[in-house]
């Protein structure tokens, strides 16, 4: 009930309310995932002293280093251009042909056909030795080769793909070749492309 | 103890833990008296060189309607299966670019697929938490649609990265959201062990990817977004053999290095990482600059066959070709003729290292092979 005007009774004020804070449950759920916590903390601790003792009987990364060029070295490649080392033989092929390198493991079939000289690469030009397995893309590009056979210089050209039936090749079916060779000197080169896929 | 007291033990072991880290961290530094490239320099290693038609892009699969997400090859013939965002996985020919299956999976957020180590089964898996595996030789059911012959349901997030475990069509290890790795045994639906976990020593946020090793099929290793990348010994799912810190950002992606003892890793900091299993040692750092101040995350990575390129995909859409030895890159597929559109998101490369698969944003998949010279020198 309002006080009358002009009436100063002071009226007790209530005291602000006051929620009742809630009962003094035991937090079984929080301490019980705090101590997990906790454990797992202590158990990182032992990992980690273990790993410190361990790491000091470390070989260093010099050693891992080694092997994985080691492994590399071992292991050929088909994703990547060959470099072989060079040998004496392989010094006369690079000035004559100051050009890359092609398998030579089906040259002598179509060669030989129709060619009564027996062309024979030299060993450090065996390609094929490097390629992993008969599922290996084999793609040459176009090339020119200078071969010398005793005193007889012939000339090929080759445009060359070998896809057997597991290769991926860029859309090409087959290429066959045919050199013509007329001795003494003269080679006319005849390259047929059999198709392309478009 | 009290609640309180629970706090200030965890406090103070916090501190322990992170003081014996770093003191981990000065000691292993003081054993990288090299890296890779330090070393191969010192061997006076030849660099290589890449013309850009040197790799060269030789099919192009089409047929997804939405983002490719994944991708795996068989073991053998030369298949590949991809995911996509389209909610299908497509099986393909490499060969022949047919698509041998076409599969409409039940829930469409896939992110993951593999095939099986006989090429009989595939699995996915996704944000629906559980893998699928599906038997190509099934019979489709009267929509068409190639039945699910089992779902591994178990995980409380998505499945970020599944794998199936060598030789093995019975078993596979998955990487997921919920911060575990599990290794299933497909037969009856169970898991066989769990890696990691809230009470476990473990991946202390998301994994996102899982490699295992080819040559000995009980190691495993995980990536996560805790920054860490752990190996594993399936037999012990108590604790990872080894933690391996260093990247700073998500590890997106781990890749088993061919020779079983080194692992690769593309992370969010945008560099690519190669660890000694034994040792615990970080052998190299791949990093470059992609443009002004641009370090784009790497989202994913393969080794060649000889290990000494490293394919990365970023997700500004370089694909960088790495030199493993001499830490350079030698190639951009991103920046190639008639290369993909968008981000690579996902790569692999043939059982017989020949050829290279990219699956990308821009919906299509493309198999990349060698079309250059080989050199005498």
């Amino acid at each position: 009930m309002a006080a009358p005007s002009g009436c100063s009774a002071s009226v007790p004020s209530l005291p602000p309310p006051c929620p009742k804070s809630p009962p003094q449950y035991p937090d079984l759920y929080g301490k019980r995932r705090e101590t997990a916590r906790v454990q797992m903390l202590e158990r990182e601790i032992g990992f980690v002293e273990e790993e410190l003792k361990s790491v000091e009987r470390l070989q260093p990364s010099s050693r891992c280093c080694k092997e994985v060029a080691d492994f590399v070295a071992a292991n050929p490649d088909p994703l990547i251009p060959t470099n072989r080392k060079k040998r004496r033989s392989c010094r006369f092929w690079k000035w004559l042909c100051r050009m890359p390198c092609f398998s030579c493991s089906w040259i002598c079939c179509c060669c030989c056909n129709r060619c009564s000289l027996h062309l024979e690469m030299p060993r450090c030009c065996d390609c094929a030795a490097h390629v992993p397995g008969p599922a290996a893309a084999k793609i040459f590009p176009a090339t020119k080769i200078v071969a010398f056979f005793r005193r007889v210089h012939v000339l090929i050209a080759l445009v060359a793909i070998v896809s057997n039936g597991n290769a991926l090749v860029p859309n090409v079916q087959s290429y066959s070749l045919a050199a013509v060779v007329e001795y003494p000197v003269v080679v006319t080169p005849a390259v047929y492309v059999c198709s392309i896929d478009a | 103890m009290s609640v309180a007291e629970l706090k200030e033990r965890h406090v103070a072991a916090s501190e322990t833990v992170n003081s014996l880290r770093e003191r981990l961290k000065q000691k292993r530094a003081s054993l990288l008296d090299t890296d890779v490239a330090g070393y191969a320099k010192s061997q006076g290693k030849t660099p290589l060189t890449f013309g850009p038609t040197d790799l060269v892009c030789c099919r192009t699969l089409q047929g997804h309607t939405g983002k490719v997400y994944s991708l795996d090859w068989t073991s053998e013939k030369n298949r590949i299966v991809s995911a996509s965002q389209d909610g299908r996985l497509i099986v393909w020919n490499a060969l022949t670019s047919q698509k041998t299956h076409a599969i409409k999976l039940p829930c469409a957020w896939v992110m993951t697929c593999a095939f099986s180590p006989t090429g009989q089964s595939v699995a996915c898996g996704g944000l629906d938490s559980v893998c699928s595996i599906f038997n190509l030789n099934s019979l489709c059911d009267k929509d068409g649609n190639l039945p699910v012959s089992r779902t591994l349901s178990g995980h409380k997030g998505y499945v970020s990265s599944c794998q199936y475990v060598p030789d093995e069509d019975t078993h596979l290890i998955t990487g997921s959201g919920d911060q575990t790795c599990v290794l299933w045994d497909i037969t009856t639906g169970l898991r066989t062990s769990v890696f990691g976990g809230e009470f476990q020593s473990g991946h202390t946020a998301d994994v996102l990817s899982v490699s295992i090793n080819q040559s000995n099929s009980r190691l495993f290793v995980s990536g996560s977004c805790d920054a860490t990348a752990r190996l594993w010994d399936t037999r012990v799912a108590s604790r990872a053999m080894r933690t391996f810190p260093g990247h700073e950002g998500d590890v997106n992606v781990v890749k088993f290095f061919p020779d079983g003892n080194r692992f690769g890793t593309g992370s969010d900091d945008g560099t690519c990482r190669l660890f000694d299993i034994r040792t615990g040692h970080q052998l190299q750092v791949y990093h470059q600059q992609h443009g002004d101040n641009d370090y784009p995350p790497v989202k994913t990575v393969a080794f060649s066959i000889s290990g000494r390129l490293l394919f990365a995909g970023y997700t500004n859409g370089d694909c960088y070709v790495w030199d493993t030895l001499l830490a350079k890159v030698v190639l951009n597929l991103g920046s190639l003729q008639n290369s993909h559109e968008a981000q690579i998101s996902c790569l692999g490369l043939s059982a017989d290292g020949s050829a290279l698969c990219t699956g990308s944003w821009d919906t299509n998949l493309k198999i990349w092979a060698f079309g250059g010279h080989r050199k005498i020198i």
